[in-house]
């Protein structure tokens, strides 16, 4: 097998699986209201540092179209915030890896595309639905929520990053 | 030990966000709330003006009834004259900030407080 199949096979498996544990996040009943885990970006991190940010950008707008599709959101409201929130942060964390991937470690990388990923939300929110000043008192406790999301997923990513390149990756 | 797989810049990154969290929490709510400082006024369905609280003035609207009187006086709103029967619109007082409404039904007059952007929904719920 050549190098360019085996990338495009691990990559399509990348994709497979972030956009799987994209759509099954949508299930845990018990989290409020926008909030999630965003699990799927430890996904996005460890392809960030793997293969790059050209591919893993390329694997989060793929998860987040085939996620629309899978949830039956594609072109809602709520799909528009997956979309922007996910496009910020892995040009976020594209940019802080690349500028500052010296320093911090993969938590910090990802604290950073969390925070990047609800403020994007949050101005998409208010752009486009709520168009209420008063929907960015919400951003305060989005940034406290995105900081424990970015440090639970940036030690999971940086677990599988090990143990991807443990495996050859 | 979890602190070990952190790197200083991440630890420093983190208390950064954290300042900027309590900064937030502090800053946004007077900012916004004082944003809040507009008078809409509605005859029926229409909104027939529009001023700001903090100027002095007192509006009449008209209303299938007649005139209604609005009275805004240092920072509060409030109706000091109506046409209608049973007056309850004068005896709800002034309002100051908060989005509160003084409403006079006979009238169809509604009076409320809003920020300086007024979009015709407040709100879009899925």
């Amino acid at each position: 097998m050549t190098d360019r199949t085996q990338k495009l096979a691990r990559l399509a498996l990348l994709l497979a699986l972030a956009t799987a544990i994209h759509s099954m996040e949508a299930l845990i009943p018990f989290t409020v209201g926008w909030f999630r885990f965003g699990f799927a970006n430890i996904i996005g991190l460890a392809t960030l540092y793997i293969f790059g940010f050209k591919d893993a950008a390329l694997l989060t707008i793929g998860r987040i179209a085939l996620g629309g599709l899978i949830s039956g959101q594609f072109g809602s409201p709520g799909f528009l915030l997956a979309g922007a929130g996910g496009l910020s942060s892995i040009i976020v964390m594209g940019l802080a890896y690349w500028l500052a991937g010296k320093f911090l470690s993969e938590i910090g990388v990802s604290v950073l595309g969390a925070v990047s990923h609800n403020m994007a939300q949050l101005l998409v929110a208010y752009a486009l639905l709520v168009k209420n000043e008063s929907i960015f008192l919400l951003a305060p406790i989005m940034i406290l929520a995105a900081i424990g999301t970015g440090v639970i997923n940036g030690l999971a990513g940086k677990f599988l990053i090990k143990r991807m390149k443990s495996l050859g990756y | 030990m979890w602190l070990r797989y952190f790197t200083l810049a991440d630890i420093i990154l983190i208390l950064l966000m954290g300042i900027v969290v309590i900064f937030l929490s502090i800053f946004l709510p007077q900012k916004i709330i004082t944003a809040g400082d507009m008078v809409f006024i509605q005859s029926g369905q229409k909104l027939v003006g529009r001023y700001s609280l903090n100027q002095d003035r007192d509006v009449s609207v008209a209303g299938p009834l007649g005139e209604t009187k609005v009275l805004i006086r240092a920072g509060k709103v409030s109706i000091s004259g109506s046409p209608c029967p049973n007056q309850y619109c004068v005896k709800m007082g002034k309002l100051g900030d908060g989005g509160a409404a003084l409403v006079c039904v006979p009238n169809e007059i509604v009076v409320r407080l809003g920020g300086k952007e007024s979009s015709e929904l407040d709100a879009i719920s899925r």
